[in-house]
């Protein structure tokens, strides 16, 4: 074999490694165009690049068939009590998303009404509220770019269910549900149920129980949810004390307001002006 | 755009690298978990650069600790019965699908977590090897043998070829 022959046979010769890179784009422009000449003079490189892509579009199919498992995972299953005290201790401003299945399939759910289901059904068949305007009981989540839509007091088994609507963006409708409890669930935590008709996201705070629902994507409500817990938590003083008594009607109780006269709020009990200002929703 | 609406968007990304890398939802949920707190608690060392690198770093990091942890207490990390991956009913079980999984189940850890990365994530090699801490001339290597491996793999389950048999 002479010399040239063996040179030619070498440049005609592609590693695995350059078919893999080139496999993935991620050789250089020139090198890319040489293997591409490469690959038509030698089709059986080609055969291994197309058996690479078939392989692993088989494997990407797999992998995200199981992004969202149907499999039920508790909401309060045992976790290291370090990590819990943490975030906790810490004030996380996100806990943790899980992404669960409904709640009715869910192996540790607290007993009696499921508030979930009573909150989706509600959010779907909402008929036209009368009372657009609420009670004062609430404050405003106009910085989150919410609009109200209107609140009613719900029964279910002897509990009151608060539900409060908005608009946000593009006339997107959300809900958020408010119900009186002992704290059952992680305090600050975010329990995230993606895999329904739409996303609610699930928190306690304070002994109480939200569910906001809402025409949104999953990361969009659940940033928004964050928002809302900053804000019932820690209620934005607001400067002007004729803020509108709309705004005020509605955002849930959550903390309860702090002295009058201190931390902003005016003497006759509104809020004065928001000193931070919460991202709006980004639908 | 905010850090927590960041890690939002990102956090389906991270459940399936999770889920890929433990073939086991709880496992992969305790990885996410614990990847997000971590992200929370140390937002000040991020850089203002790009936040998925970052993100997928500490989560490989976790699996790593995870498993190291796993392995020191002698643990069998295996999921609970009834606990496996699931395929829906709407979905027709396909048997590529299925033998990809179980191929890559059998790649030493390190090209397969390359591999993953890359064709789960559609990662740049550069941004995968900062992921995986490695330099990029050695992701190019693991994922180059992983998908020998699998096509020598899929050439013997056809018959094309007999397996290598070792001789002294």
């Amino acid at each position: 074999m002479s010399t040239g022959h063996s040179i030619t046979e070498l440049r005609e010769t592609l590693s695995d490694e350059q078919l893999s890179a080139f496999a993935d784009g991620q050789l250089p422009r020139r090198q890319a165009q040489r293997i591409a000449v490469l690959l038509r003079r030698h089709p059986e490189y080609a055969d291994r690049i197309h058996g690479y892509w078939r392989r692993e579009a088989a494997l990407y199919l797999a992998l995200n068939r199981s992004e969202l498992p149907d499999v039920s995972l508790p909401v309060n299953r045992p976790r290291r009590t370090v990590l819990l005290s943490t975030a906790s201790a810490a004030s996380l401003l996100v806990a943790i998303a899980l992404w669960l299945a409904w709640p009715g399939q869910s192996v540790q759910k607290p007993a009696g009404p499921n508030y979930i289901d009573v909150a989706l059904n509600a959010y779907l068949d909402a008929p036209p509220l009368a009372d657009n305007h609420g009670q004062s009981s609430l404050a405003s989540f106009s910085d989150l770019g919410l609009t109200p839509a209107g609140q009613q007091v719900l029964q279910v088994a002897n509990q009151e269910l608060h539900e409060y609507r908005f608009n946000g963006p593009e006339d997107r409708r959300l809900a958020l549900y408010e119900i009186s409890t002992p704290t059952q669930g992680q305090e600050g935590w975010l329990h995230i149920l993606a895999s329904g008709q739409v996303p609610v996201v699930e928190w306690y705070s304070q002994n109480k129980r939200y569910l906001l629902v809402g025409e949104a994507s999953t990361p969009a409500l659940t940033q928004l949810a964050v928002n809302m817990q900053q804000l019932l938590q820690s209620p934005p003083p607001q400067s002007a004390p004729a803020a509108s008594v709309q705004q005020e009607a509605m955002m849930p109780a959550g903390n309860p307001a702090p002295p009058a006269g201190s931390n902003g709020k005016a003497a006759d009990g509104r809020h004065t002006q928001s000193s931070h200002s919460p991202a709006t929703m980004d639908m | 755009m905010h850090f927590e609406k960041q890690i939002c968007e990102q956090i389906p990304h991270l459940q399936r690298y999770a889920l890929a890398l433990c073939r086991n939802p709880m496992e992969a949920d305790d990885l996410v978990q614990d990847c997000l707190e971590r992200a929370l608690r140390k937002r000040h060392l991020w850089r203002w650069g790009r936040l998925r690198p970052w993100l997928f770093r500490m989560l490989y990091n976790l699996y790593l600790n995870h498993r190291q942890s796993a392995s020191q207490r002698r643990e069998i990390v295996t999921a609970d019965a009834g606990e496996e991956l699931t395929t829906a009913s709407n979905q027709q079980p396909h048997a590529e699908c299925v033998r990809a999984l179980e191929n890559i189940q059998s790649l030493p850890e390190d090209q397969r977590t390359a591999l993953i990365l890359v064709v789960l994530e559609g990662t740049s090699y550069r941004e995968s090897a900062r992921i995986l801490g490695i330099q990029i001339g050695t992701l190019r290597s693991r994922l180059a043998r992983a998908r020998e491996t699998l096509r020598h793999q899929e050439l013997i389950a056809n018959n094309e070829v007999r397996p290598l048999r070792r001789v002294k």
